[in-house]
């Protein structure tokens, strides 16, 4: 074996050689999903074009709030998969133009109810004061501005600190990254009040923006730990891995599924209990046709299963394990997405028909295609590690010595 | 790979913080710290606190015994406002002691090694706190000796717990919460006990601290067992944090009043409950480092900086959680929610309100300065301003809620009577003649954990003060 197909870069190049012909694909699913649907309003397209949207931006905006995290309290346990979500969050400037589509559709009364005439001028002049097509336009912009520009600096220096180590970028860092993480939380809940939330607009959960947030950031931890441990006998992943690292991240997912299964309670019980018509709209739509079983299975499959199993010492020491879990998480998240998101748009009460499953698909494969070929070629421009903190380097020496002595 | 030739001078802010001041050794660390409660003679501030503790705690048994004779309604509590002052009262306290178990439990589970120093007096103060909360729904009830029908039990009246109520969860989630913590307090405390039982010279006081370290030699056996032990409960507790305050939260968000009903809830509660319970950890950690001077070497600075860094983050959630209600109070165009937003801008109680965004919301934000972090006269005035303000928030949600409800003719105005005000002062009296008794009788700090702590700076920074300094040498 030569030694670049041993380094993590050189698969990254093999994913970023498969990721365009799998956007083609998906765009053809899409395409034939746009052509089945009967809808005039073309409905099951632009829920599945939302849906692919929101899969790559959560992705991208839970590694977002991991730099956050991450450089506000300098943390060790997210050392290790911290490049890989400063590539994530570096595609967020490529998923601001698959936004346009939908400032398309808010502005000729698609996708968003608010958008239609007859719609808005039902609503309550604090609704129609919220939601125009240019204030939304406006907060739209003003999010991705933020992020864009926050998660560029705060990469910028890091990946500055690699070259100089000059620890004062450390500083400025956490200096930026406290006070930038809590415009970034109430940023993200009016995001998701505004692209999701607003899909129904009589609907409401205060809690909805914490539960994107949180599920989000877990399943940025979920792919970075995949891609980690899918590369860890490779450079420079290799010289990292050891049972604390692995340990830190099970604990991680496990804490984060927890967190998941705590929201998704909390906020059921709360609506289900008041029973109020406004507030159970949004379980009426999920509990409809094959929708409850997909809700059933959710609850088992993305908490009860990945609980169980990181529950154990010996998943959380074994790669192989952890990082089937990890990719079980990761693709479970895929899966709510869906359930969270097309119901809003698409009635299931007839069952799911075939365009629906096309077009999810598709767009998830379409959006997602172009954006693994932007993220690969983010991250194989960079260090894996970051080579300035030496942690990760100084825990493997130690575990290695402890373990020959 | 660069990685492997880090130049060392360049990583002082990445090496973890040295959490004992001062020279120490072994022998120090357990003859200052066994020394506070087997010196005879305690400072003269003990005995006044413990005084005065002691004659307000008599305020309580005043209060309680009128109020068993005569019935629930010698509180202010009438229609609208069935639920006032005992229920804000219960999930004030009951806040308080969550830092105990988030710093016994989580942080534990977290390997925060700070946390050695002040978790024996927040565990100490978690379940005070809770028996002063617990005293509230079981004074409630209206007939407190026919209290242990809350528990389902095989009787002869046909009768079972409404199990569908909140209020019912609140009975196992508090009666877990604080059996759990007795015991993780209480094995914590074993190995400690067995080195007050060495120390102590009167033969009476050998004789008691015999007894309860529970025939303790430090045999590697032992401390196996006692890691185990100590692992299940904290890995018991950790959940207990979120789900205890999360049931109280329930208690309002299930039903449907307007101020109360709303999905943030549970986790703005959790962390409400933690900011909270840091400000109490503050309010008494502060004077007691006063008190007992030697002591400054185990709470130093760094504690303070920690604890303030938390009760800033705790604070910014709670702060958060009030935007958002008020937020979707509006974007809901809901009338009574609506009115609610009102209410609270410019109604009766308006004042209150803005009393607490200044005391959670505002006045916390000091704690980005760093050098107010450190700054003890500003943490203890801090401390006692967010103890404020998470009353005035539990205030803010009930009576302020249910004095506006549905019907304009059912509004009220609250007001609280002086055996409301005298149940509430005792059981602060409670609080403190509890805590001052403990501080007499059992270590404040953990002795064996700071020894281990010590250890483990010796290995990580070799023998001596702060740990950036030594870090340089030791590397």
């Amino acid at each position: 074996m030569s030694a670049e197909a041993s380094t993590a870069v050189s698969s990254l190049k093999r994913l970023q050689a498969i990721a365009l012909p799998a956007a083609f694909v998906g765009a053809i699913l899409l395409g034939i999903g746009f052509q089945m649907d009967v809808d005039p309003g073309k409905k099951i397209f632009w829920s599945s074009y939302l849906y692919g949207f929101m899969v790559w931006f959560s992705l991208a905006i839970g590694s977002t709030t991991l730099i956050f995290l991450h450089h506000t309290i300098r943390a060790q346990w997210s050392l290790s998969i911290l490049r890989v979500a400063e590539a994530c969050a570096k595609t967020l400037p490529l998923l601001a133009v698959f936004f346009l589509p939908l400032v398309w559709a808010a502005w000729n009364g698609q996708v968003y109810p608010w958008a239609n005439h007859d719609v808005y001028h039902h609503l309550h002049p604090n609704k129609q004061m919220w939601f125009s097509p240019t204030g939304w336009t406006i907060r739209s912009a003003i999010y991705f501005a933020y992020w864009i520009i926050g998660t560029n600096y705060l990469t910028k220096l890091s990946l500055k600190q690699d070259d100089n180590r000059d620890e004062a970028f450390a500083a400025k860092r956490t200096n930026f990254a406290a006070p930038g993480g809590v415009l970034h939380v109430v940023l993200l809940t009016f995001a998701m009040t505004d692209w999701v939330m607003s899909l129904d607009p009589m609907w409401l959960s205060s809690l909805y923006g914490a539960w994107h947030m949180a599920t989000s950031l877990l399943f940025s931890i979920a792919v970075g730990s995949f891609i980690l441990l899918s590369l860890r006998t490779k450079s420079p992943y290799s010289g990292v891995i050891q049972p604390q690292l692995t340990k830190d991240l099970g604990n991680l997912m496990l804490g984060f599924t927890m967190v998941y299964g705590y929201f998704t309670l909390s906020q059921f019980l709360i609506i289900w209990s008041g029973n109020l018509p406004e507030e159970n709209i949004f379980f009426v739509q999920r509990f409809e046709g094959p929708m409850v079983y997909l809700g059933a299975a959710l609850v088992v499959c993305q908490f009860v299963i990945p609980f169980l199993l990181l529950i154990s010492g010996k998943t959380k020491r074994t790669p192989s394990i952890l990082r089937f879990v990890a990719g079980w998480i990761a693709v479970v998240r895929i899966v709510d997405l869906f359930w969270q998101i097309v119901p809003f748009m698409v009635n299931f009460s007839g069952g799911i028909a075939v365009p629906v499953i096309l077009g999810a698909v598709g767009a998830v494969l379409a959006v997602g295609g172009i954006w693994v070929y932007v993220f690969s070629g983010n991250a194989r421009k960079v260090a894996l590690i970051p080579s300035y903190d030496p942690r990760l380097i100084e825990a493997k020496q130690q575990w290695e010595a402890s373990s020959h002595a | 790979m660069a990685i492997n030739s880090i130049d060392s001078s360049k990583r002082t802010r990445l090496v973890p913080q040295n959490f004992i001041d001062g020279e120490h050794s072994y022998t120090t660390i357990s003859e200052i710290l066994a020394g506070v409660v087997l010196n005879p003679k305690p400072p003269t501030v003990w005995f006044v606190a413990t005084g005065l503790g002691f004659c307000v705690l008599n305020v309580m048994l005043l209060a309680v015994t009128y109020l068993v004779l005569t019935g629930t309604g010698v509180w202010g509590n009438n229609q609208p406002t069935a639920w006032a002052w005992d229920i804000v009262n219960f999930v004030w306290w009951i806040g308080i002691g969550h830092a105990g178990t988030l710093i016994s439990a989580i942080l534990l589970l977290m390997r925060q090694s700070w946390r050695n120093s002040i978790n024996r007096f927040a565990e100490a103060m978690t379940i005070f706190a809770v028996m002063c909360a617990g005293l509230y729904p079981l004074l409630h009830t209206g007939r407190p000796w026919l209290d242990y029908w809350l528990f389902p039990y095989a009787n002869t009246l046909g009768m079972w717990p409404q199990t569908r109520s909140p209020l019912e969860w609140d009975v196992f989630a508090v009666s877990t919460y604080f059996t759990i913590s007795l015991l993780f307090w209480f094995l914590g405390l074993i190995p400690d006990i067995a080195t007050l039982r060495d120390r102590s010279q009167h033969p009476l006081v050998k004789c008691i601290y015999g007894l309860a370290s529970m025939g303790w030699i430090g045999s590697a056996k032992h401390w196996f067992r006692y890691e185990q032990a100590y692992n299940i409960l904290a890995g018991i507790s950790a959940p207990l944090v979120l789900s205890v305050h999360t049931i109280v939260s329930f208690d309002f968000a299930v039903g449907i009043v307007p101020g109360w009903h709303t999905t943030i809830f549970p986790p703005y509660f959790v962390a409400g409950a933690v900011f909270a319970g840091f400000a109490m950890v503050l309010t008494f950690g502060l004077p007691l480092r006063s008190v007992y001077p030697q002591i400054k070497d185990f709470i130093t600075e760094k504690h303070l900086d920690w604890m303030a860094k938390i009760l800033l983050a705790t604070g910014l959630i709670v702060f958060y959680g009030y935007i958002l209600e008020m937020f979707y109070g509006w974007y809901s165009g809901n009338t009574y929610e609506l009115a609610l937003v009102y209410n609270r801008l410019f109604g009766p109680y308006k004042w209150f309100y803005y009393a607490l965004i200044f005391c959670n919301g505002i006045f916390p934000q000091l704690c980005w300065v760093p050098q107010l972090r450190r700054n003890v006269p500003f943490l203890f005035v801090l401390s006692i301003i967010v103890g404020i303000g998470m009353w005035l928030e539990r205030f803010v949600i009930i009576p302020m809620s249910l004095t506006r409800d549905f019907l304009t003719s059912s509004w009220g105005y609250y007001a609280p009577t002086e055996w409301d005000w005298a149940l509430f002062i005792g059981t602060m009296g409670f609080f403190v003649f509890l805590l001052f008794m403990f501080i007499k009788v059992l270590p404040i700090i953990n002795i064996f954990e700071m020894r281990d702590l010590l250890m483990k700076n010796h290995h990580q920074f070799g023998h001596g003060h702060d740990g950036h300094e030594n870090s340089e040498e030791a590397h």
